[in-house]
């Protein structure tokens, strides 16, 4: 994720970003209660090359108040 | 061909190079091709415990296709020159 528009990209979707925020999730089930552990771990990158094949959903920023 | 000559223009910049097993390679980029393909010299590894022990590899050819990221170092990169360039392509693509 990204806050600043991306400095490039072409048609199969690979993209530069710049101040690139990715974010990982994971899901760890407890073996005795079976609950669901969501954990997340950040990173920042300053600029970062992102392969197309790997893009799933692009989406623009969530705006305050919608 | 936009980023086949981005990464052209980036050839002897040290890069992090992110695989899609999860394995971090840092090293500088000696050449690249159309597919993207990349090759890597003077290499080692980044994040401890997210890689195989490769000490005894210096140099290394990486299939385009198996790449997640590629980590730029932000004042290697003209910022305005990619913004135009990846404009003209998107206009290009559109016709």
């Amino acid at each position: 994720m990204s806050t600043v528009p991306p400095q490039a990209y072409d048609q199969h979707l690979n993209m530069v970003l710049g101040e690139a925020e990715e974010t990982v999730t994971t899901v760890e089930i407890d073996e005795e209660t079976y609950e669901e552990v969501y954990k997340t771990t950040k990173r920042n990158i300053p600029m970062l090359f992102v392969r197309g094949d790997g893009v799933i959903l692009v989406s623009p920023p969530m705006r305050a108040g919608l | 061909m936009l980023f086949y000559s981005f990464f052209k223009s980036l050839v002897g910049k040290d890069v992090v190079v992110e695989l899609k097993n999860d394995v971090s390679i840092c090293g500088t980029l000696h050449s690249v091709d159309q597919y993207l393909n990349i090759k890597l010299t003077d290499i080692s590894v980044t994040d401890p415990d997210k890689y195989p022990h490769m000490l005894s590899v210096k140099n290394c050819f990486i299939r385009g296709s198996v790449v997640r990221y590629v980590q730029l170092p932000a004042d290697e990169v003209d910022t305005q020159l990619l913004q135009d360039a990846a404009r003209k392509e998107a206009a290009a693509q559109t016709r």
